[in-house]
């Protein structure tokens, strides 16, 4: 049986090539777009998704049930109006071999006699109305009646 | 030139507090300004002494220096008729929650080292075992009550115990002392208590310097051995006995000057007239009594005769507290027994005047169950020294509330030290007291927070024209001159 040669010249497969492609466009439509169309479907969800997350992070988180007891605390803060306070700043390293010595109601009250006797009581009066708001040592927290004893030391003589 | 006060002694009359109010439970009670004021003179100096008149609620006070301090363990000294009255007072006052007290009423009881208030009677502290394990700790509050007790200058085993180096001033962090009569006689009977608060208030002086400067040389009597010539052998020899001397320190001088040192440096001492205004004015009503057979007798014991000679030397320095023999405190005793009789008729008259409630002072036993026995009818409390302390303030609790009960009687000693007793408002001195300040001590039993008369009156017998007429009238009239080193204020 006599053998038959093709002979294809690289047009002519050009052309063959782009004759099946398009026969098998129409018969099947093409994947690239199937593709396409999913992924920006999930993308445009996911998106969705990361946009919700991003809004729920705005929002203050949920308070969890363990939380009650600090929410008392604040409450009353809140009911007056007060401005929340500022962390107070941290208590001065103590010297190499010293431990800070505790300000007792006693070192205020002794304090405010001697600064009466020195400056006058007078003046002690109005250390404690306008740099501190009370009328009494007895009021001031241990930070304020430190402050207040080192203000009276300050202001006397020598 | 009336002189400027400093602020210090200006805090010492306080009537309110300067910029300090100790804290106290809330509820029904609330301590009197004045009181707060004396808890912050208090706490503005190391060691503080509560001088004020008696009837003034100085327990008070010191409870509440308790609480300002946040002491957790505080010793309460006080004589042992008020060791109940003491805990009765700090379940009143003190800010701790659910407050443990321990009231040694025996020395077999121990002591309770953990309770937040341990109170000891001062014969107590006598007993090495109780003394060992109370100097074992450290307390954050000694509180002395009746401090005129560690008066002695000499230094008995109690004020020993508490004032020597090595003694209970030792083991504290804090000291607070309260009387009403921290002079009952002399200015010397301070010296003690100024040394063990402050020594620097009176640039550290020892005893003899500190006589030096407060008496002048004057004439008295004194107990020691000395020399005399015997007439018969016509040789030296050593006596001990009472004798006359020209030489004695016993002119009290420079009072002006001490009342400063002490109001500057340790003492608050408030008036009940200056802080208590609503409180009635007290007055002494000496009333005669007709002389019968029986004071006839009593008064030519020779006892008398030996005071008289005594009180003729030196009427200024004679007191119950001078050196006298055994021979005069018997002829004390035989003329308040014969008394009684004329006593008891006087407070008969009393009770059917209107009189409600009475409190009857006397000295001797065998006088106290006279009138005992006399005046039971119109409803009776009593006690002496050997009544137990439970009994003592039963028998207060049983006049101050019970309608049915008039009168309370009883040993000067222990009837006048710290009760209150306002529900009365008379007092009687069946057996007034020879040394100045002990029969005021009984007037201010009714003298007191809650007193509600109009007018208080304080009655003593006084036979006419005797040695012992002379004697307490001039005691209750010294009561004025110690006054007035504490108290007379240049304004």
């Amino acid at each position: 049986m006599p053998e038959i040669t093709y002979t294809f010249t690289a047009e002519s497969f050009q052309d063959l090539k782009d004759q099946m492609e398009a026969e098998y466009a129409t018969l099947f439509p093409p994947v690239d777009d199937v593709h396409s169309r999913l992924e920006d479907h999930i993308i445009a969800e996911n998106e969705k998704a990361e946009a919700k997350e991003e809004k729920k992070e705005e929002k203050p988180p949920r308070r969890r049930r363990a939380t009650t007891e600090a929410l008392k605390e604040e409450k009353p803060a809140r009911k007056r109006g007060r401005p929340k306070k500022e962390p107070a700043p941290p208590p001065p390293a103590p010297e190499e071999g010293k431990e800070p010595v505790e300000v007792t109601a006693a070192d205020g009250v002794k304090a405010a006699t001697e600064g009466a006797e020195k400056l006058g009581p007078g003046m002690i009066l109005q250390i404690l109305e306008e740099d501190f708001k009370v009328k009494n040592v007895s009021e001031l927290d241990p930070q304020q009646l430190r402050e207040f004893v080192e203000t009276i030391k300050f202001e006397m003589p020598n | 030139m009336v002189r400027e006060e400093s602020f210090r002694v200006q805090s010492s009359w306080a009537d309110k507090p300067f910029c300090y109010r100790a804290p106290y439970p809330e509820g029904a009670l609330t301590p009197y300004e004045f009181q707060l004021a004396g808890a912050e003179y208090c706490l503005a100096r190391k060691h503080a002494l509560i001088g004020d008149e008696p009837g003034l609620g100085k327990t008070c006070q010191t409870i509440l220096i308790s609480n300002a301090i946040e002491a957790k363990s505080t010793l309460v000294i006080c004589p042992a008729s008020l060791r109940l009255n003491w805990e009765r007072e700090i379940w009143k006052w003190s800010t701790i929650e659910n407050v443990q007290t321990y009231p040694v009423l025996k020395s077999k009881d121990g002591v309770h080292l953990k309770s937040n208030y341990l109170i000891i009677s001062y014969d107590l502290l006598r007993n090495p075992s109780l003394l060992s394990a109370l100097l074992s700790k450290t307390w954050d509050h000694l509180i002395l009550d009746e401090a005129h007790l560690l008066k002695d200058p000499k230094g008995n085993k109690r004020t020993k115990t508490i004032c020597a180096e090595d003694g209970l001033r030792n083991v504290v962090g804090r000291m607070t002392l309260a009387t009403g009569t921290i002079l009952p006689n002399q200015p010397i009977e301070c010296y003690n208590a100024i040394r063990l608060l402050d020594w620097d208030a009176i640039d550290r002086m020892s005893i003899e310097s500190f006589r030096r400067h407060y008496y002048a040389e004057g004439g008295g009597w004194i107990r020691g051995p000395h020399k005399v010539k015997d007439k018969k052998t016509k040789e030296w020899v050593t006596v001990n006995e009472v004798r006359w001397s020209e030489h004695v320190r016993n002119v009290p001088q420079n009072l002006g000057e001490l009342q400063e040192r002490l109001r500057t440096n340790i003492m608050v001492r408030r008036l009940t007239k200056e802080v208590l205004k609503e409180l009635p004015s007290s007055r002494w009503h000496m009333f005669p009594l007709i002389t019968n057979t029986a004071i006839k007798k009593a008064l030519k014991h020779p006892g008398w005769g030996d005071a008289e000679k005594m009180y003729q030397m030196d009427p200024n320095g004679f007191s119950g507290a001078i050196p006298i023999e055994g021979a005069v405190s018997t002829a004390r005793r035989l003329l308040g027994e014969a008394k009684a009789l004329s006593i008891v008729a006087y407070v008969k008259d009393l009770m059917n005047s209107g009189v409600q409630k009475l409190v009857i002072g006397a000295w001797h036993h065998s006088v106290l169950d006279i009138l005992r026995q006399n005046l039971v009818q119109f409803g009776l409390t009593y006690m002496d020294g050997r009544t137990s302390p439970i009994n003592k303030q039963l028998a207060v609790d049983n006049f101050q509330q019970d309608n049915e009960i008039s009168i309370i009687l009883g040993q000067m000693l222990p009837l006048g030290e710290g009760w209150n007793l306002h529900s009365a408002q008379d007092v009687v001195l069946a057996e007034p007291d020879w040394v100045p300040g002990k029969n005021e001590q009984l007037l201010r039993r009714i003298l007191r927070i809650g007193q509600k008369g109009r007018s208080l009156i304080g009655h003593v017998p006084l036979i006419p024209d005797t040695l012992e007429e002379k004697i307490v009238r001039r005691a209750i009239e010294k009561d004025i001159t110690i006054y007035k080193t504490l108290d007379e204020r240049e304004r």
